[in-house]
């Protein structure tokens, strides 16, 4: 109301993300303000540790999320950071040497952290010119993001941001833009990280301005009502005057044409041009990410659960806080179907909290997905108890990761079954839900007819296929140009599929990376695949590419690649088609 | 079995990061203790942090010392990994 009389006043940064704000200033406390520090008894060293291993389980839980998005984004240069955090979640000094000193001086968590960075920090300086203390800032990311886990109170600060707020903060964890959404979060704007920070990268990934480099803690004593983030110039306006409002609110207006015509061609159909439809289902892993972008979809195909670990504090979520989450997105979808996949935790999601870290020399072919919930039958039990409830007034599919032996699949149905049992004799009447398999490890491939023929529905996951057919590691950066979706092995794979699941009319939706992919839109459809389940931001720019292909073109594209074998060749055809 | 050799950074940027990664990672497969001493300092060398805290820059001598059943077959790999610089193409 006052701003009338302040005058309006301009301060430049560094644009680190693109977009438009306009919004009042919200200031985030640093991490270093409040870490608690307190004695704790013997009887709690236990539960301490293990809260410290969830906050480290949590912390590669984002790693890995922020990951993909940068997978999909192609920015390998940042990706090799996110792999050197990853790996530093497994340091000794991280690991054991942190858990020796917890049992040793007995406090809590928070401190015995804070000591034993601050020891790291300190013999660092004592060695170290200043060229290399600049390192140091990996180690200060990962610490602080351990730390944000640690503290339940920064996470509910997070959803205690005023809607459209201008968040002001020191620097922001990767972490914290990662579970950001652009409905709630204005725009960014911090003292140190720049256009390269995973936090930036982030924030552009979700459509969130950002603006670096500007002195935060000088501002917090300016009396500012309003204020105008401009991400294209790095331009911070506070105060700003009634012409410059209206300026913005133009220029906004503008910003939000194209987003606007996605929605104007919400109505039309995934159809190609000679009328086959295609479903267009979306991955989520958690009910809110269908917030920001609210087009219409035919359903859920994926929803990721094992991200409900990262949103509670206790060890694992517990059976009724599943079911709400359940139940939030068959509300949400109604009759259309919501399938849900079952935990895959494991490989490269670590489970330590269950394996009692016990090393597994090679995780991503250890126990992990439907082989971890086979031998953890409680927490698979909990869950399936939560799932079978939500299905009374929902439309759920069941889908189980990583299905390698067809006695994983018999093995399960029974443990489904008996649940639903107990469930039953308690007077509840659960429905027979449709339960699929994830087809994503080449040996169910190669046995998909029997596989199939027990199964409802079937979803294929590229990401994992592809990494066990080329026998490459995808976590692995020094590998990654050996990683092709396009390799004609993988195509042949998905052929292979979809001719099985064709032949016996089994449902077969795919979920993977590629889905997502407009350059791999044609060459899907012309291999058979109808159903698709992607990221929901992408959903507009698959559905204008299905509807300007026909499925004739399409198999003819599809019949060409399958006769190529070198990749390169396949990736230029590809590349060629999509400019037509 | 334990074995010891000197090897010297390559790396434009010395030991940073990456480098550390790669060396963790690889680790990761080997069975033997491996260290690092730099100007009287001994550290682990799995530990991407401690490795980072040498401040080992371009041309610095590093002793490794592998102790265990595969000790020798590690270090011939890390010693090959110093000389390929880990697979960073030096910047020139």
């Amino acid at each position: 109301m006052s701003s009338k009389l302040k005058k309006e006043n301009r301060i430049y940064g560094v644009a680190v993300s693109e977009g438009i704000a306009l919004g009042s200033p919200y200031f985030l406390n640093p991490i270093d303000e409040d870490t608690p520090d307190f004695a704790i008894d013997f009887s709690e060293v236990d539960s301490e540790i293990a809260r410290y291993r969830k906050a480290l389980f949590s912390s590669k839980e984002d790693l890995n999320r922020l990951r993909q998005d940068l997978a999909m984004e192609g920015s390998d240069e940042a990706i090799s950071f996110i792999e050197t955090h990853i790996q530093m979640l497994d340091d000794p000094m991280i690991t054991t040497h942190m858990e020796g000193k917890i049992r040793q001086m007995m406090r809590n968590t928070e401190s015995v952290f804070r000591s034993v960075i601050n020891d790291y920090e300190d013999r660092f300086a004592a060695r170290s010119n200043t060229f290399f203390q600049q390192r140091l800032v990996d180690v200060k990311d990962i610490s602080d993001r351990i730390l944000r886990h640690l503290r339940e109170k920064q996470d509910a600060q997070l959803s205690e941001i005023p809607v459209g707020s201008i968040v002001f903060a020191e620097e922001i964890a990767p972490s914290y833009t990662a579970f950001a959404q652009a409905a709630q979060i204005g725009a960014f704007v911090t003292n140190s990280g720049g256009g390269n920070s995973h936090a930036a990268l982030i924030a552009r990934s979700k459509g969130i301005p950002y603006i670096a480099n500007l002195p935060i803690s000088e501002m917090k004593s300016l009396e500012v009502d309003e204020l105008i983030v401009d991400g294209y110039e790095g331009l911070l306006i506070l105060n700003p005057s009634k012409e410059t409002l209206q300026h913005y609110k133009e220029k906004k207006k503008q910003l939000a044409t194209r987003y606007q015509r996605f929605l104007d061609e919400d109505h039309l159909k995934a159809e190609t041009i000679d009328g086959y439809q295609v479903k267009l289902f979306v991955n989520v892993g958690n009910p809110h990410d269908l917030d920001a972008f609210p087009y219409t979809q035919d359903g859920v195909g994926l929803f990721r659960t094992e991200y409900l670990f990262l949103e509670t504090k206790e060890l694992y979520p517990s059976e009724s806080y599943q079911e709400q989450a359940y139940r939030k997105l068959t509300e949400k979808m109604g009759e259309r179907p919501v399938v849900i996949r079952v935990f895959d935790l494991g490989g490269d999601k670590n489970p330590s909290l269950f394996l009692d870290r016990k090393h597994e020399p090679n995780p991503i072919l250890g126990f992990r997905g439907i082989r971890f919930l086979l031998r953890n039958r409680q927490i698979f039990k909990m869950q399936l108890r939560a799932i079978c409830k939500a299905s009374i007034n929902g439309n759920i599919h069941l889908l189980l990761p990583l299905i390698s032996d067809i006695n994983e699949l018999h093995q399960s149905k029974e443990i489904i079954e008996e649940v639903k049992i107990e469930l039953r004799a308690g007077g509840l009447d659960i429905p027979d839900f449709p339960i699929g398999c994830m087809v994503e490890v080449p040996s169910a491939v190669m046995i998909l007819d029997a596989i199939a023929e027990h199964s409802d529905f079937l979803s294929m996951g590229t990401n994992d296929l592809v990494q066990y057919t080329l026998g490459v590691d995808r976590s692995n950066p020094s590998m990654s140009e050996l990683y092709y979706p396009a390799h004609p092995s993988v195509l042949r794979m998905i052929k292979m599929i979809t001719t099985e699941a064709s032949r016996r009319e089994t449902p077969l939706t795919i979920c993977g990376e590629i889905a997502s992919n407009t350059l791999f839109t044609p060459l899907l459809l012309g291999l058979g695949l109808r159903e698709f389940s992607i990221a929901p931001r992408y959903l507009p720019m698959i559905k204008q590419t299905v509807r300007k292909w026909s499925a004739i073109e399409a198999y003819k594209l599809a019949e060409k690649t399958l006769q190529l074998t070198d990749p390169k060749e396949i990736s230029e055809l590809l590349t060629k088609a999509q400019k037509k | 079995m334990k074995v010891s050799q000197k090897v010297k950074v390559q790396n434009t940027l010395g030991l940073h990061a990456r480098p550390a990664t790669v060396i963790a990672r690889l680790l990761q497969k080997s069975k033997s203790s491996v260290s690092f001493t730099y100007r009287e300092e001994t550290i682990n060398a799995r530990s991407i942090m401690s490795v980072l805290m040498l401040a080992a820059g371009k041309n610095a001598q590093i002793l490794i010392t592998v102790e265990g059943e595969d000790a020798k077959a590690t270090l011939q790999q890390l010693v090959e990994g110093f000389e390929s610089q880990f697979g960073e193409i030096s910047e020139l």
